[in-house]
């Protein structure tokens, strides 16, 4: 039976929760099993941010209600996290915060611990963090040097003052850890860095775009989408990425298409509202079978809804986009190695079908830090599908089937000739009828060409089973460990990764179940309205998160019970 | 030698006496004469009767939705800063629809030449006030007459740091195919402002008002003024017809992107290996 800690550090905006989870999700993954994720508001300073650690001796990719240690950082970051205690809560923090934020009225183990003293010894209260850093490993027995060096990388550029007083932050709280008793210590699991390598959704997502050839990246900022913007400008100067923050999403997802138009490889990042103002040139794309690609980073809507929070309510959005009809593409990673592979074949599969395709990912995804098994890329999704022009070459040319061969400008003796009104073959404007429908037809057939490329879904669970259960994209890590679990031996676990075009054969999968449950994070169930729509399939049981955080381990667990009771 | 004239009869959309046959056959000498290769050149435009242009020179075109002329032209240039980039439109297409990528792509200062027929009304939706319809101008729907302070495209450019802003007028061929070389001419980004009549909705500003109602920079003027420019688009009593401001010398908004500092090949002509991604995954 897996065993895991949980721990919590709760605090304000600009208190560097952020580099307490890095530290220590770095620190403990060379020898334990890791999950992070953090609960952030919508602002710069103040208010109540929470990280969640998870630590566990077997591989751990969901999100814990019951918090095991509790870290507060201030005398007002208990009250929001009341609920989420248990028998076994034990808070620790500063002396004075005990009686404070309502923890006066319960009954849980409080430990007092004069950190801020210790941040001052080592230097100020700068150094708070890493003091809890420092804590946190003397708790969990990790290994010192390795947690020293880390502070070392970290502060590289910052002098050697820094680095020093960074260390004795860290010392003293390490040796109060030690004598911090925890129950249930996890044990090692031996050296994982070797064969994991820990990244959030984000730079999952940023390796995938550089490996599928992303060579061109325009966005407008919004979050929880602008990491990955970060990311590839980040790499930009060394991987050949020409960057440009766009004046506006609009600006952004056609800059996008004139840049695949000249033969890059580019994409738009963005979330919902920023999608929503991309979708006429969705529909560009489409008519114009110049391939693009884009991420939705989804978060809580209607408009601004909640702007730093989770939600799987864009399904509909991204598989709808746009007015009239044409074939798309849309990807939705549950894993970590899903955002890399689900990278490249976004570019990839734009460019051989000349369409647009969307990489779907949510806040939850793209900020929770995981282990990813070390593997190696496929370097056929670099495969370029542009062609060299002729002389008399037509953009639209009907006679090589759906798809014309795809030139750019100044790529051979042709001219590219392009246009969003329906053209001919030739690409000038028509309103020949005959016309309208040969190109219409031509490019709604694309759509059964893309499933000869289907992305099968994951399956997990017994080949014979009972209940089904279907998600897809970030519900993935819970519902799998609660599957895994072993609950209940007739129950298996679908999550879909392409979730446009939806391949037909996967309907079997449900033909084999008695019950059908879906899982998201949405109010409507967007995924189970889609296989109805798509594939006639029904789902006895929809489970609905859309409070703007993600499932739980034993929030999953008590749904399904209650449904299957 | 490659024409820019297009093979056979055409079939153009605009209206007899449309002031946009003459800029189409400015473009076209003009093109002719800088002797460019029409496989390098990619004309970018948006939806209206100007933005119909590509369809009619033999080039590389993507025409794409209402607005977005210039979104796509300046990616174009980035992604493969070889090619001569024209983005082409009207006043609606470019100043209204369009209006936050002409500021924003003003201050970017690409290396492309942007082309704008002004008429002061929409002609394709069929004679609503434009963004540049002067105050009282009536329309189906403006009833009683423009109350909008009329859009000042030159004067923009040029608070915006438009390094080549130039008017000119239809009827005067020379000095619109002249003006559109010296904008293709110029590095970085170049606005060409062209006024002309819409014979079929706009009956105000006719061959005779823009006759009246324009002057021509003498030979004294100093373009390279940036204040004396400024003052002199701010003028519209009468409007001033020429190169405003014109320099030099300010590097183009892709030659400013790191991925060029060290090293001019297009992008698209960079091959990636694999291998470099895959150390990502192995670090």
């Amino acid at each position: 039976m897996k065993q895991s800690i949980t721990l919590v550090f709760s605090g304000e905006a600009g208190q560097g929760l952020q580099t307490i989870e890095d530290f220590l999700v770095n620190a403990v993954s060379s020898s334990h099993y890791v999950f992070s994720c953090s609960d952030v508001m919508s602002r710069v300073r103040g208010g109540n941010n929470t990280v969640e650690i998870r630590v566990s001796d077997a591989p751990v990719s969901a999100y814990k209600d019951e918090i095991d240690i509790m870290f507060l950082l201030n005398d007002h970051s208990f009250a929001r996290l009341s609920k989420r205690t248990g028998k076994h809560t034990v808070v620790v923090g500063e002396k004075e915060y005990s009686d404070k934020d309502g923890l006066e009225k319960s009954d849980l183990k409080y430990r007092a611990y004069p950190f801020e003293e210790m941040a001052k010894e080592a230097g100020g209260k700068l150094f708070l963090n890493t003091v809890l850093f420092g804590f946190a490993a003397g708790m969990m027995d990790l290994k010192k040097e390795e947690c020293l060096k880390l502070i070392t990388d970290k502060f590289e550029d910052k002098g050697e003052k820094v680095i020093k007083q960074n260390h004795s932050a860290f010392n003293i709280g390490f040796e109060n850890g030690i004598d911090f008793s925890i129950e249930g210590k996890i044990a090692p699991a031996g050296d994982l860095k070797k064969s994991y390598k820990v990244l959030n959704g984000t730079q999952a997502v940023g390796i995938g775009c550089l490996g599928g050839g992303c060579n061109f990246v325009s966005a407008y900022p919004m979050s929880p989408s602008t990491a990955l913007l970060e990311y590839l400008a980040n790499k930009g100067v060394e991987f050949d990425v020409f960057v440009e923050q766009a004046e506006d999403e609009i600006a952004a997802l056609n800059m996008v298409i004139g840049a695949w138009y000249a033969g890059a490889r580019a994409i738009a990042t963005t979330s919902g509202g920023g999608f929503s103002l991309m979708e006429e040139a969705m529909s560009l794309s489409g008519i114009t079978e110049t391939p693009c690609v884009v991420h939705i980073a989804q978060r809580p809507g209607p408009a601004t809804g909640l702007p730093t929070r989770t939600e799987q309510a864009d399904l509909f959005q991204a598989v709808h986009a746009g007015h009239g009809e044409y074939p798309k593409v849309v990807l939705a990673p549950g894993t970590l190695e899903d955002g890399v592979v689900i990278g490249q074949r976004a570019f990839y599969l734009a460019d051989k079908y000349q369409v647009p395709a969307v990489i779907l990912t949510d806040q939850f995804y793209l900020e929770s830090f995981g282990q990813m098994k070390r593997f190696e890329m496929e370097g056929k999704y670099l495969d370029s599908f542009v062609e060299e022009t002729k002389q008399d070459y037509k953009r639209y040319d009907l006679s090589k089937g759906p798809l014309s061969p795809r030139g750019i400008p100044a790529h051979g003796k042709g001219m590219v000739k392009v246009d969003s009104d329906e053209h001919d073959e030739s690409g000038y404007i028509t309103e020949d009828f005959e016309v309208r429908v040969a190109m219409h037809e031509k490019r709604l057939s694309k759509k059964e060409l893309i499933l000869k490329d289907y992305m099968e879904p994951a399956f997990i669970g017994p080949d014979e089973y009972k209940t089904l259960i279907v998600g897809w994209g970030s519900t993935f890590g819970v519902i799998k460990e609660y599957v895994e679990s072993g609950a209940y031996e007739d129950m298996a676990f679908l999550s879909i990764k392409q979730l446009y075009p939806i391949d037909p054969s996967i309907k079997e999968y449900f033909d084999r179940a008695d019950k059908v449950i879906a899982i998201e994070n949405n109010a409507s169930g967007q995924l189970a309205n889609l296989l109805k729509l798509e594939l006639d399939i029904n789902a006895d049981h929809k489970i609905l998160k859309y409070n703007g955080q993600p499932f739980s381990i034993e929030e999953i667990e008590s749904r399904i019970e209650e449904v299957l009771k | 030698m490659k024409n820019f004239e297009m093979d056979g009869n055409l079939d153009i959309a605009w209206c007899p006496g449309c002031g946009n046959f003459p800029i189409r056959e400015c473009l076209i000498e003009a093109l002719q004469e800088l002797k460019i290769d029409p496989t390098k050149v990619v004309m970018s435009s948006g939806i209206g009767q100007a933005a119909k242009m590509p369809q009619y020179v033999n080039a590389n075109y993507f025409n794409g939705l209402h607005g977005r002329g210039l979104p796509v032209a300046v990616a174009v240039k980035a992604a493969n800063p070889r090619l001569t980039v024209i983005a082409e439109g009207g006043d609606g297409d470019m100043y209204g629809e369009g209006g936050n990528h002409f500021l924003h792509n003003v201050r970017r200062n690409p290396d492309i030449t942007h082309i704008v027929h002004n008429n002061m009304v929409y002609g394709l939706t069929k004679g609503q006030a434009s963004p540049t319809s002067k105050k009282e101008f009536k329309t189906p729907i403006q009833v009683s007459g423009v109350v909008n302070e009329p859009f000042n495209p030159l004067a923009t450019a040029i608070v915006l740091g438009a390094m080549f802003v130039a008017r000119v007028f239809s009827s005067d061929k020379e000095m619109v195919k002249d003006t559109i070389k010296a904008a293709i001419n110029h590095k970085g980004y170049a606005l060409v402002d062209i006024f002309h009549p819409c014979v079929s909705f706009n009956k105000v500003n006719n061959y005779s008002w823009y006759k009246n109602n324009t002057y021509y920079l003498d030979e004294s003027y100093d373009k390279s003024n940036v204040e004396n420019a400024l003052m002199t688009a701010m003028k519209t009593e009468k409007h001033a017809l020429g190169i405003l401001y014109q320099k030099e010398g300010k590097p183009s908004f892709e030659e400013l992107s790191n991925v060029y500092e060290k090293d001019n090949t297009p992008v698209i002509e960079r091959k990636r290996d694999i291998n470099k991604i895959n150390d990502l995954i192995k670090e």
